[in-house]
């Protein structure tokens, strides 16, 4: 064999074999991935009710989307979820990641017990938690009458059912986040930390003038993964309020479910959908831009 | 073995599971597939009524069973070219299917049957499963409103019951009497359109017009009947406010006998019947300005128009809507049957209460739900649009303009 | 006094996170009778299997429980197959248009499910996908995150181990079979963990792809069981068919948590 045909062979098969190789992922993604998101944007300029012919119909989706009495509600509700959902989430994964963070045996316990609401499903969680809202006899209210406290109906008083689900949601998620804020705090580094406890910044100073300040990175990056989340919930409000009481809990992902599924306005849920998409690309931007100058700046250090 | 040649067993071996799995699905080809929605109650009710005509008939029949947002997941499969051959459909679901065209005529059917006939049926409950002309169920039973009441606290009060034709001028005079504040309430409240419709109806008023061209809530009649039933909660407070139950549903209250009456349907009969300690029974819906007027709503099994064996299909809603099998219904205490037959017999009338009776007489002056286009959506409305009204945040002049509105503008829509 | 006040926090944390879990095991085991009196006991006297017997004899929820695990290992099966190919193209090979392409697969990352939810449905329609398991297992036969990973995988492959196979006259296809793919151990497991619980867990797509019965997954079937007792809730049920339907998953984690955190770590800080 001479070299020269073999290592031309190779490389001319390589342009072959690559396609090869990448296609099936590359159709399966094509068709079932990128083809319906650009049809997502098309039919969101039709009028379609699924059994039909879609029909043209320009902008007025858009424009019957923002006319829609509806539509400022859904939209408080969302960002009323995401802000409370980010506040609680992002306190509470963040004192418990301080908390790991000091060495102590048992570390993995507490992780893996931290990381048990994460890998179980949404369903199975949301019908748990059912049972602890539950009015009468529910494991949440029992706890508040010891304390004389009269019964709360958590998810039928329009008041408390999206707080409600904030908190489930907390509950659920708040590993993801209590990992990663201690991967962040491992990281940083410990001479400046040391430095700081020898000129006598101690406790709650250091962690406000020092600890924070470095982590920021990590704080932003853990709040924009947890806003995106935020923003898709659906699966909780299907089961446990089907939007209601008196729509209180319909949020754009529910609302976006009920357009296509239960009104079949299919053209308007999929206007929907694109504007979602706008606010949630919008955030992965920013996710992406950070991460890299972060790895950056850890390259750099 | 190599590890990729493993791995490439392991991905046949799923494969074949795969087929396998897809292989002892119940398969549409080798019987009948029919869906419902219904509690597990109800399902171990149909069960053996399904196997018995298997047996008979030699068809065998998959069972579809979906508790939860049936008519959308109905449509769902006729978009996807899987709708059941026979399915249970309600009077409200049934336009939308109609108007798709995905539903069998069975008026042939059944004119040609030697052994069913239409005058096995209830008139009013027949003409609720037809649509332009058009024959597209066999009913298996009507639902209509009653009011249930606690002949205890009637008598503890010293009231004398409510008769059939009492009015709602009686139902005033004596709601207060069967009041004790903070414990005990007259009547139930609840804001759902189902149940607060036959106010409005029985003053002469209407959710909306006739020809499904707009709501008509705002005129004179129906806001009287909206004004009086919010006025038991908020003037007379003979009807517990949210504050007072806590959201606990009306038929827990009934049950647990902290309301003297509640309006309600047939369905909460077999639950009663097992639960409550206390004496109670029926009555009707008392009558306004425009007299008793409760819907005559009802469910039944409609015919694919797709279906590959539409023989097969009838033979299995005829089985359905035997005498033997709404009979079979009707034992539960679940329902009002179709048919005179059995609703004459004692597998109706026999049991509490003892004025199964009134089903029955409320027939006659009741009318089916208006279903215009966009019912769903309508539906959502009025509980979104209203809330604020039945909870005393806004009266009935804040808060019925704008919903009128947005209920206009969605029947405007369709084109 | 840190250090107490730290262990404290933990403590609690630990006990709210389990808690939830505590009570859906005591209720499952509970009498309908015990877990419907009034103030509620939270310990079940006595303790009854009754309710899971009573769950998975139903017969339903064997199927449901069959339907996931099948539909999860075949996609993470495929996600695996597919993502280490594509992977290892994107990593070391040279093809015309790759980095496009590339860039095009990590753009539908950023596509919430919910965009795609409606035509996604009309397509499995149109191809008469409706209530098969095709609808649920083709369309998660490949993913941006598996070729993602392999890639970052590939990436760090010593360039001398290729040129030698090369020289040796090895097919790129034999290259990647025999000596690539066995060393990407790490990313598969840390794939098929993502993949297991993704598929394991998912709710609104089965829910629009699937109607019949025996066609459910767990989290569909346990909706479903749910809503078929709306009027009068069995709890203890209910919460022993909720048991069922998460163990598995808990069980998954519990062998593969190392790769999870690892791949946790990865897919949120780097790239």
């Amino acid at each position: 064999m001479s070299p020269v045909p073999a290592l031309r062979h190779p490389l001319r098969s390589e342009r072959i074999w690559g396609l090869l190789l990448a296609s099936p992922a590359l159709l399966i993604i094509g068709i079932f991935s990128m083809l319906p998101t650009l049809a997502s944007f098309l039919i969101g300029f039709t009028d379609w009710d699924l059994l039909g012919a879609p029909r043209w119909v320009g902008l007025d989706n858009y424009s019957s989307l923002l006319a829609d009495p509806v539509f400022p509600k859904v939209v408080a509700n969302t960002l009323l979820f995401v802000v409370l959902y980010l506040v609680l989430d992002l306190v509470v994964a963040l004192a418990l990641a301080l908390a790991l963070n000091q060495k102590l045996r048992g570390l993995g316990f507490f992780r893996t017990a931290y990381f048990l609401p994460v890998v179980t499903s949404m369903v199975a969680v949301s019908i748990v938690w059912e049972w602890i809202f539950d009015p009468r006899g529910g494991a949440l209210n029992e706890v508040l009458r010891w304390f004389g406290a009269e019964p709360i109906h958590w998810l039928s008083d329009p008041g408390t059912a999206l707080p409600a689900l904030v908190v489930m949601s907390v509950w659920k998620s708040l590993g993801t986040n209590v990992v990663l804020f201690l991967a962040g705090l491992q990281a940083l580094p410990g001479e400046v930390l040391e430095s700081a406890e020898v000129d006598g910044a101690t406790g709650w100073k250091r962690f406000w003038h020092i600890t924070l300040p470095l982590l920021g990175p990590t704080v932003l990056l853990v709040g924009i993964l947890a806003c995106i989340r935020a923003f898709q919930t659906f699966d909780s409000v299907y089961i446990m309020t089907h939007g209601g009481p008196r729509r209180s809990t319909t949020v754009i992902v529910y609302w976006l479910f009920q357009n296509a599924f239960t009104y079949f306005k299919l053209g308007k849920a999929s206007a929907l959908a694109y504007m979602l998409f706008g606010v949630l690309a919008g955030l992965t931007w920013v996710q992406w831009t950070l991460r890299k100058r972060w790895v950056h700046q850890e390259q750099d250090a | 073995m190599p590890r990729p040649v493993r791995l490439f067993v392991l991905a046949v071996l799923m494969g074949s599971l795969l087929t396998q799995l897809a292989a002892c699905a119940p398969s549409g080809r080798s019987g009948l597939r029919f869906s419902t929605w219904g509690s597990m109650d109800e399902i171990a009710t149909l069960k053996p009524i399904l196997e018995d005509f298997t047996r008979k008939e030699g068809i065998p029949v998959e069972l579809i069973h979906i508790p939860d947002e049936y008519a959308h997941k109905l449509r769902l499969m006729v978009v996807g070219g899987t709708v059941p051959d026979v399915m249970f459909m309600s009077n409200e679901a049934l336009p939308g299917f109609a108007r798709k065209g995905v539903l069998a005529d069975l008026a042939p059917r059944l004119a040609a049957d030697g052994r069913l006939h239409q005058r096995d049926f209830f008139p009013q409950v027949l003409d609720a499963m037809r649509w332009k002309g058009k024959l597209l169920g066999l009913p298996r039973d009507l639902s209509n409103l009653v009011v249930f009441y606690n002949k205890d606290l009637f008598d503890a009060a010293g009231v004398p019951y409510p008769r059939p034709g009492w009015t709602v001028e009686d139902l005033a005079r004596i709601a207060p009497r069967l009041t004790i504040p903070g414990k005990q309430w007259a009547i139930g409240f609840q804001p759902n359109p189902l149940i607060w419709t036959p106010w409005v109806w029985s003053f002469g008023g209407d959710v909306i017009s006739a020809d499904m061209s707009r709501c008509t809530l705002g005129e004179p009649e129906a806001r009287k009947g909206l004004q009086f039933y919010l006025d038991l909660r908020h003037r007379h407070h003979v009807a517990p406010s949210d504050k007072d139950t806590g959201n606990a549903r009306m038929t827990q209250l009934f049950a647990t006998g902290k309301l003297a009456m509640f309006v309600y349907g047939r369905w909460a009969v077999p639950g009663y019947r097992r639960k409550i300690k206390f004496h109670w029974d029926v009555t009707t819906f008392p009558a306004g300005p425009a007299g008793s007027v409760v819907d005559t709503d009802a469910s039944g099994w409609v015919m694919s128009a797709r279906t590959s064996q539409p023989d097969a299909a009838w033979k299995l809603i005829r089985h359905l809507a035997s005498r033997e099998s709404i009979e079979t219904f009707t034992r539960s205490g679940l329902i009002v049957p179709s048919r005179p037959d059995v609703a004459q017999s004692p597998a109706f009338l026999q049991g509490t209460p003892e004025g199964n009776r009134v089903f029955l007489d409320v027939i006659a002056s009741g009318r089916p739900t208006r279903v215009p286009p966009a019912y769903d959506e309508i539906t959502w409305e009025l509980i979104d649009g209203l809330g604020p009204m039945w909870t005393g945040e806004e009266s009935l002049d804040q808060a019925l303009p704008p919903v009128i509105r947005r209920i206009d503008a969605l029947l405007a829509e369709v084109r | 006094m840190n250090r107490i006040v730290g262990l404290v926090v933990l403590w609690v944390g630990a006990f709210l996170c389990a808690a939830p879990f505590l009570l859906l095991i005591a209720t499952s085991l509970m009498s309908y009778e015990q877990a419907m009196t009034y103030p509620p006991a939270f310990w079940p006297s006595p303790a009854t299997l009754d309710n899971f017997s009573k769950a998975l004899g139903e017969g339903a929820l064997w199927r449901w429980f069959a339907n996931s695990v099948m539909v999860a290992v075949v996609t993470v099966v495929g996600q695996i197959l597919t993502g280490a190919m594509a992977g290892y193209a994107f990593a070391r090979m040279s093809f015309r248009g790759r980095d496009l392409l590339f860039f095009i697969v990590l753009m539908t990352m950023m596509v919430p499910v919910q965009v795609n939810l409606v035509p996604l449905f009309a397509l499995v329609a149109r191809l008469g996908w409706v209530d098969t398991y095709q609808a649920l297992i083709v369309p998660d036969l490949a993913g941006a995150f598996g070729i993602f990973l392999f890639r970052q995988w590939f990436l760090g492959l010593p360039k001398e181990l290729e040129d030698a196979a090369r020289l040796d006259g090895c097919s790129p296809w034999r290259f990647f079979w025999t000596v690539a793919l066995p060393t990407a151990r790490p990313a598969v497991a840390t794939l098929a963990i993502f993949q297991f619980l993704a598929s394991w867990n998912t709710f609104m797509w089965p829910l629009v792809a699937t109607h019949a019965d025996h066609l459910r997954t767990l989290p569909v079937g346990l909706a479903a069981f749910r809503a078929s007792m709306r009027e009068t809730t069995d709890w203890p049920l209910l919460m022993a068919a909720t048991t069922v339907a998460i163990v598995p998953a808990i069980v998954v984690f519990l062998f593969l948590q190392k790769q999870f955190m690892k791949g946790l770590m990865d897919g949120a800080v780097k790239g």
